[in-house]
């Protein structure tokens, strides 16, 4: 008896090629495979040879979110880190990496920097997506060396047929979100177009007029385009639109009238955990004295306006036995900020080039190509006084590349070795060189082991670095001359069978070269506030591994069980700037029957080391009374939940409660602080910053 | 030694264990052994084993794919037959396939059998000679769910029939 056909790992990877999506780092999508034997095959496995977690389109919907943030939150080895408790700066952080370290991508093509990912994460359209591919460790990607953290990939759908979707959802607080996506799709192509709005209210826990969930108003506009054959080459791409206007700290969305309302206190001092004994300021720690507050709304209050344009597009063409790809993306991106008085508008300008062929050399499968990258900021700004600070982090930042990859698969298959490596040239901090190299070995049809090994660099910019690192100051001294370098080892041991899959793994990152902000300086000639951009001297270093498992319990319901655990090594205040946790667990159970889905998700967040993270040692905080905070964070529970009905084939409704149990941080500790001297900071943050959040809606699929 | 380095080294160890318990454990590749399953129909676990012995089409798809929607027509048709099995597996919830077109929900009616593959399909599909994941995949098994066709990638009515039929001359000789 024979097999009449064996798709060799060669064959199909040079099929996979044709995806269109970063054929560099095989990241599939739909392809057209024309090897010879076989016509039209869509892979459903994910770049196997770095694990990816892939989220699909079906498992956004069933958490409930709403934005990019919300989506990859509460989960192994990811998570969303808040990092300001008045202006909810978001970001997404692997393996408890500073959250700069992730690079965010649109079908394979790297057009976020630090100054779009501060807020901009939020205002990633999640209408139209395929799926998001998630990969943890430090050159995870070819084509985005400065992931030292790892890298999410968001891969749009090519539809196959018309589409009209339309998700309406209410919730607490004023939440509104709105959902269209349409689709028309023709003989050899398909164009779509998405909208979406997203508003909430600012939520105050503690009652003393101070938000802790920052209100927003967004709305997100984008068309997308494929064609699957022009002259060869199959084309997609997309144009997005974003805007968005949120404010924190002042309650409501009266912009011009918080920012005009600069003296008296309408504060309530006296509110929350530990508050001050009388509403109108606070105790100053090392005197014992009280301090009035009097800076009005602005004082306590970020606004912050957000403009994007954004433009990918991708072409793939057959060469020889091998293919070639050619991909550009473009980005506008202006944020109009009011941080507490200070004035911070800036304007960004980057695009992405890439050509690169994918070839194979006998059994070698070799991919080269070249990159260039063009990344600028120019600002113009006032401190709180209203001293121009213009330009104070201008930067213009050039950097062409080149990658060899090759791939080779070792004994029918059983083995699969990809090595690579890039040479990339910064005008500012001259040639890096960024090696990888990863194995997998298919021990079996279930089980194998995944082992890379990889160097990222990252040109530090110093927007938001760390902190409010920008603002009220007078100039930014730059003593920073190199790039921060991420080495990464990791391993994973996955078994999948077909009621229960498990994965373990193993990561090692160290950093070095770690970007400080140090907004606290002055002029030792003038006395002006500065702020002192440096280079950590001692290199940050991340240890961590985690366990997922995952059992089908009955033919309706499956378990999802998960454990994480971190040591985190660093001395220099500043490196890890936000408290993490050492241990985080995860437990999960999803119910499909008929017409009713469920989703029912614990999860536990460990104690989280406060004194050591906020380096208490040197400086340490207070609450509104008087008293120290706490040098550890209590671990807590967020139980969230979500249900969801179809009527028939159009309609569908559902219900959903995130933080069931109404954890938030502000019952147990304010998110403000006062140092010893007084000043008041809004960064005080290890847990939930809005309690139970009650939504509910309907779905129309056409 | 301090705590922290304790724990890396141990970390450290653990990773290369790790590969090293990879050179302990063979690859398996016995393409001509039984195979079998055990998925969900939405209501009960179904174990291929455990059917009646009987040559059976098995085929992977998705609701999202083109190849395997123009396909289903050929395997219904031949399910309908009566002279094979037709069993296919979507790799997707059964929320998720209700987004094929109506013709293909038809075309899933009995005397087609469907199953719902796992959210982690790398596995089974290896299982079943198809490591690298491409859709659609397609086998005829014999009666004692050795697999005697495959083929990844869009089939024909004529491959199908053909498969069958040799499929079933082996199980004669």
């Amino acid at each position: 008896m024979k097999i009449k056909f064996h798709l060799t790992p060669l064959v199909a990877v040079l099929s996979l090629a044709f995806s269109g999506a970063a054929i560099a780092d095989k990241q599939l999508g739909e392809v057209t495979v024309s090897s010879g034997k076989t016509t039209g095959a869509k892979p459903v496995l994910r770049d196997e040879i770095i694990a990816t977690e892939s989220l699909g389109a079906r498992e956004l919907e069933k958490t409930g979110a709403t934005m990019l943030t919300e989506a990859l939150d509460k989960r192994p080895g990811i998570s969303m880190q808040v990092e300001c408790s008045i202006c909810n700066v978001r970001n997404v952080v692997l393996n408890n990496l500073p959250g700069r370290y992730t690079t965010l991508l649109i079908d394979g093509i790297p057009i976020f920097s630090s100054v779009s990912t501060a807020y901009g994460l939020d205002s990633v359209s999640l209408g139209g997506l395929e799926r998001i591919d998630i990969s943890r460790g430090a050159g995870t990607s070819l084509i985005a060396p400065e992931a030292l953290a790892g890298s999410v990939n968001i891969v749009t759908r090519r539809p196959t047929k018309d589409e009209l979707l339309i998700n309406q959802q209410f919730g607490s607080y004023g939440h509104l979100n709105t959902d269209l996506f349409g689709a028309k799709a023709f003989t050899g192509g398909a164009l779509t177009a998405n909208f979406n709005h997203n508003q909430h209210d600012t939520v105050d826990g503690d009652d003393n007029r101070i938000s802790e969930y920052t209100g927003y108003k967004r709305n997100l506009g984008g068309v997308g385009f494929f064609v699957d054959d022009l002259g060869g080459f199959k084309i997609r791409g997309r144009f997005d639109i974003v805007d968005e206007k949120r404010m924190g700290g002042a309650m409501g969305t009266d912009y011009s009238g918080v920012k005009a309302n600069g003296s008296g206190n309408p504060f309530d001092w006296s509110k929350g955990q530990n508050g001050s004994p009388y509403a109108g300021g606070w105790i100053v720690p090392d005197t014992g004295l009280t301090q009035d507050y009097t800076d009005g709304l602005a004082g306590m209050s970020e606004i912050i306006f957000t403009d994007r344009k954004q433009f990918v597009s991708s072409a793939t063409h057959k060469l020889g036995e091998g293919s070639m790809r050619f991909a550009v993306g473009y980005a506008k991106h202006k944020q109009d900020s009011f941080y507490e008085k200070a004035v911070y508008k800036a304007d960004q300008t980057q695009y992405y080039l890439e050509a690169s062929t994918q070839q194979p050399l006998g059994e070698t499968l070799v991919t080269t190509g070249v990159t260039y990258r063009y990344e600028d900021l120019a600002s113009v700004g006032t401190d709180a006084s209203g001293t121009p600070n213009n330009g104070i982090d201008n930067y213009k930042y050039r950097t062409p590349g080149v990658f060899l990859q090759g791939y080779h698969s070792f004994l029918e298959g059983v083995v699969e070795v990809n090595g690579s490596v890039r040479y990339d040239k910064h005008n500012v901090f001259g040639a890096i060189t960024s090696p990888r190299f990863n194995v997998l070995w298919n021990h079996n049809h279930e089980l194998n082991s995944r082992f890379a090994v990889g160097r990222g660099f990252r040109a530090p910019t110093s927007f938001f670095e760390q902190d409010h690192g920008i603002l009220d100051t007078t100039r930014i001294v730059r003593n920073i001359d190199k790039a921060e370098i991420s080495d990464n080892v990791s391993y994973a041991l996955s078994y999948a069978e077909d009621r229960l899959a498990w994965v373990g793994s193993l990561n090692y990152n160290r950093i070095k070269n770690m970007a400080l902000l140090d907004s606290g300086a002055t002029d030792p000639v003038t006395g002006d506030a500065i702020t002192l951009f440096t280079s950590a001297r001692k290199p940050v270093i991340v240890v961590g591994g985690d366990l997922t498992v995952t059992y089908k319990l009955t033919p309706n319901l499956e378990t999802t069980i998960a454990a994480e655990h971190f040591k985190y090594r660093f001395s220099e205040a500043g490196t890890l700037a936000f408290a993490r946790p050492e241990t985080r667990a995860y437990l999960r159970l999803d119910y499909e029957s008929g017409p009713l889905t469920g989703m029912l998700r614990g999860t536990w967040t460990g104690p989280m080391d406060l004194a050591k993270f906020y380096d208490y040692a040197n400086n340490p905080r207070y609450n509104f009374d008087g008293t120290r905070k706490m040098d550890k964070s209590p671990d807590y529970w967020v139980v969230d939940l979500r249900g969801e009905y179809r009527l028939n084939k159009q309609w569908s409704a559902f219900l959903g409660v995130d933080n069931v149990f109404d954890f938030k941080q502000s019952d147990k500790e304010s998110m403000l602080w006062v140092d010893g001297s007084g000043a008041i900071d809004v960064t005080h943050i290890w847990g939930t910053n809005r309690g139970r959040f009650i939504y509910g809606g309907v779905k129309f699929a056409l | 030694m301090t705590l922290f380095d304790k724990t890396s080294l141990r970390s450290s160890l653990a990773l290369w264990a790790g590969l090293l318990a990879c050179a302990a454990v063979n690859a398996e590749n016995q393409p001509n052994s039984a195979l079998d399953f055990e998925l969900s129909d939405g209501h009960r676990f179904v174990q291929l084993s455990r059917l009646p012995a009987q040559t059976t089409v098995i085929n992977f798809w998705r609701a999202d794919c083109p190849p395997c929607l123009r396909e289903m027509p050929a395997l219904a048709a031949l399910a309908r037959s009566g002279k094979v099995r037709v069993i296919t597996i979507a790799l997707q919830k059964p929320a998720e396939t209700l987004g094929a077109p109506s013709a293909i929900q038809a075309a899933l009616a009995p005397p087609m059998h469907v199953l719902h593959g796992p959210g982690e399909p790398r596995g089974l599909l290896a299982r079943f000679g198809n490591r690298v994941g491409a859709l659609p995949h397609t086998l005829v098994l014999d009666d004692q769910r050795r697999p005697c066709a495959q083929r990844t990638g869009e089939i024909t009515s004529d491959w199908l029939d053909h498969a069958v039929t040799n499929c079933s001359k082996a199980k004669t000789t």
